[in-house]
């Protein structure tokens, strides 16, 4: 009868739990049933000898941006903490994995994707599904492989309840699966740009900086851009209202070699210019010269890409030649950076 | 307006000397944090059987899973720590480890580091208390739930201290361990230990099968017994219905020789957030020529589960047990309730 006696102390244990439960961010399952996908990994990326886990927690604010977005969200069960593979290859990053799941029409469907720093679908593979028509559905035989989130979007009605009509990318048998298919990977995209895009900004500083300064090891990210005196100073030169950079959604890393020696800095800054924005990437040697400037994706016209290009090379803060709207936006990007012309490290 | 912008033209500033831009520093508990889960688990479990006798299980652990990275910035190892407080009231189902009708007792889950030695999975060595890779369980992972496999019947527990080397290649899982035989207790029994293994087909397949293998001293009370057994497993779908069956053979003591077998249908929802089964599970043991004292015992029954997901944290699971016959049945039917939070 002793039972009798624990029991409203249990229950009562068990009422706070549920308490605390309500306003904690758990997961559901056990976490030793937790698996990484490292099958999955090595199908997708045969090069690959390894991978990173980054792991971040995917909450209401990322379920309530995805319904902004699409016009279905995540599911209660899909919260928590989840975890992103950047998978590599001697010592390389060769592209990201991402797992999330889907209800499908049997249970739920478990989809790994692989996608380049860029969130492009590189292929996809199936973690767990009960649903047979999966043996007819792959990456090659879907035309998935390079669609990003307004690709894989134009493959689904409205509100991607089916494929649409113009889409002939899966087998009839597998349209039902085909669209918990595509929903998945919009989802995925949205998810992964979401919780991660300190990590995707970091990855992609380094390999913007490889590119350009093939000693490039890391991109480690850098606080104190536009400090007050760095708003002071720009203030002056061109003006409080600046010249159209969203200095709030900017961004500075340090680019280093293998040794953890600075080589310099790599910058993005939204530029806005006639309701268009373009994300523009910037590196600078450890002199402050500017080594390279890309748009993310592209410039709004050839004559604005020119008058960017024509910086390359130079020192905003020295050159008498950084002027015109390119000239002041780089001055700006230069001193919001707080280092002057100052060498980083001598 | 482009054109103006373009043409404008500003001289260069005067550089002014103030401070730079400085590195993101991670304090030691930021880099703890970093690839870190962990949750409290909470459970109340109550039996009720046919005579109408109680039992109560309770269990509060801390869940926690944590990744360790190599220099080179690939995963070097994965961290598994469950210590549970356990407290147990009156009943034979309970697990063994409680010392007293009621009493209570440390439990230790699955906890144990597994060193990714390649780096992408194939080749992994663990170390630490985990479950004996053997048949169903080793995909299933029923620790702490209503829903069992013959582990706990054939071993008289679930995991256990030890090494393993453990994989998932192309086409095959595998795991092969070395273990004490001591079950909870991190302590040596006085035999020689256990070796264990499993090969399958990965888990993702339509049609997953396993080959398993037992064979070594557990601890038995004060002492030890000899035990052996091998295992076949297969587990496949249908639409919403699940399929899985393990057979079990192999002595045990040199005293009896044992057949297990098990039986499951189950199916849930497109969310997962329901899931019922139903089990046969066929058990029989037949004394060995050299054995004495021994008596020939079979049993059958069935259990009808479900279990509820409300919400990510809180789960509610049923069960009742019904025996269906055999020589040696003694055994009453049985309902066991359980409430399970995560915070």
């Amino acid at each position: 009868m002793s039972i009798l006696k624990s029991t409203p102390r249990l229950l009562a244990l068990a009422l706070l739990a549920s308490t605390f439960a309500l306003q904690q961010l758990a997961g559901a399952q056990a976490l030793c049933a937790l698996r990484d996908p490292s099958r999955q990994i090595t199908a997708l990326f045969p090069k690959a000898d390894g991978y990173r886990s980054i792991v971040r927690t995917v909450g209401q604010s990322a379920r309530e941006a995805v319904k902004q977005s699409l016009p279905f969200t995540l599911h209660f069960n899909e919260l928590g903490r989840h975890t992103l593979y950047v998978v590599q290859g001697q010592g390389e990053p060769l592209g990201l994995v991402h797992v999330r799941s889907e209800a499908g029409e049997w249970g739920l469907v478990e989809i790994a994707w692989a996608f380049d720093f860029d969130l492009n679908v590189i292929g996809f593979e199936f973690q767990r599904c009960r649903d047979r028509s999966k043996n007819l559905i792959n990456t090659k035989h879907t035309r998935l492989e390079g669609l990003g989130f307004a690709g894989l979007r134009g493959m689904l009605n409205k509100d991607c309840s089916s494929l649409s009509p113009t889409q002939m990318a899966f087998p009839p048998s597998a349209q039902s699966l085909g669209v918990t298919v595509v929903r998945n990977g919009l989802k995925t995209i949205a998810v992964t740009q979401l919780a991660w895009s300190d990590d995707l900004a970091a990855l992609r500083a380094r390999i913007f900086a490889r590119r350009y300064l093939p000693a490039t090891r890391d991109a480690a990210p850098l606080t104190g851009l536009y400090g007050h005196k760095s708003l002071a100073l720009i203030g002056s030169r061109v003006g409080e209202e600046g010249v159209g950079i969203s200095r709030k959604a900017a961004r500075a890393f340090s680019v280093s070699d293998k040794n953890g020696a600075p080589l310099g800095r790599f910058l993005t800054t939204p530029w806005t210019f006639d309701a268009r924005t373009v994300d523009i990437q910037w590196l600078f040697d450890r002199h402050g010269n500017i080594v390279a400037i890309e748009p993310r994706i592209e410039w709004p016209s050839a004559e604005i890409a020119s008058s960017f290009q024509e910086l390359v090379g130079l020192n905003p803060l020295e050159s008498d030649h950084c002027s015109g709207t390119a000239g002041l936006i780089a001055q700006e990007v230069a001193l919001a950076q707080g280092s002057g012309v100052r060498p980083l490290h001598d | 307006m482009l054109s103006a912008l373009l043409l404008a033209s500003v001289p260069a500033p005067q550089v002014q000397e103030f401070v730079s831009l400085t590195p993101v520093e991670q304090s030691w508990m930021e880099s703890w944090k970093e690839n870190l889960r962990w949750d409290i688990d909470l459970s109340l479990r109550g039996t009720v059987d046919g005579e109408g006798e109680a039992a109560f299980l309770g269990a509060l652990g801390l869940d926690l899973h944590k990744i360790v990275r190599r220099g080179d910035g690939r995963d070097l190892a994965t961290l598994v720590f469950q210590p549970y407080l356990l407290r147990g009231d009156t009943t034979s189902s309970n697990p063994p480890i409680f010392e007293d009708e009621h009493d209570f007792a440390l439990q230790w889950r699955i906890s144990n580091v597994n060193l990714n030695l390649r780096g992408d999975g194939t080749l992994n060595v663990r170390a630490g208390h985990f479950e004996i890779p053997f048949g169903l369980e080793q995909n299933l992972d029923t620790n702490g739930t209503l829903r069992r496999t013959p582990h706990q019947a054939n071993f008289g527990f679930v995991a256990d201290w030890g090494l393993t080397l453990n994989g998932a290649l192309e086409h095959l899982d595998y795991e092969i361990a070395w273990s004490r035989g001591s079950g909870n207790e991190y302590q040596d029994p006085g035999g020689d230990g256990v070796l264990s293994g499993r090969i399958g087909t990965p888990v993702e397949d339509d049609l997953t099968l396993g080959l398993s293998m037992v064979h070594g001293d557990i601890a038995s009370g004060d002492s030890t017994r000899s035990i052996s057994r091998v295992a076949a497993d297969a587990t496949t779908y249908w639409r919403s219905l699940g399929f899985q069956a393990e057979l079990s053979h192999g002595d045990d003591s040199d005293q009896v020789r044992s057949t297990r077998a098990l039986l499951e249908v189950n199916s849930t929802n497109r969310h997962e957030t329901t899931l019922g089964w139903v089990q046969l599970i066929g058990t029989n043991n037949e004394p060995k020529a050299t054995a004495s004292g021994v008596v020939d015992g079979t049993l059958f029954e069935a259990r009808l589960g479900a279990l509820w997901r409300f919400s990510r944290r809180v789960t509610f699971s049923a069960q009742l047990t019904q025996p269906l016959g055999g020589n040696s049945s003694d055994r009453e039917p049985s309902v066991a309730l359980q409430l399970r939070c995560r915070f």
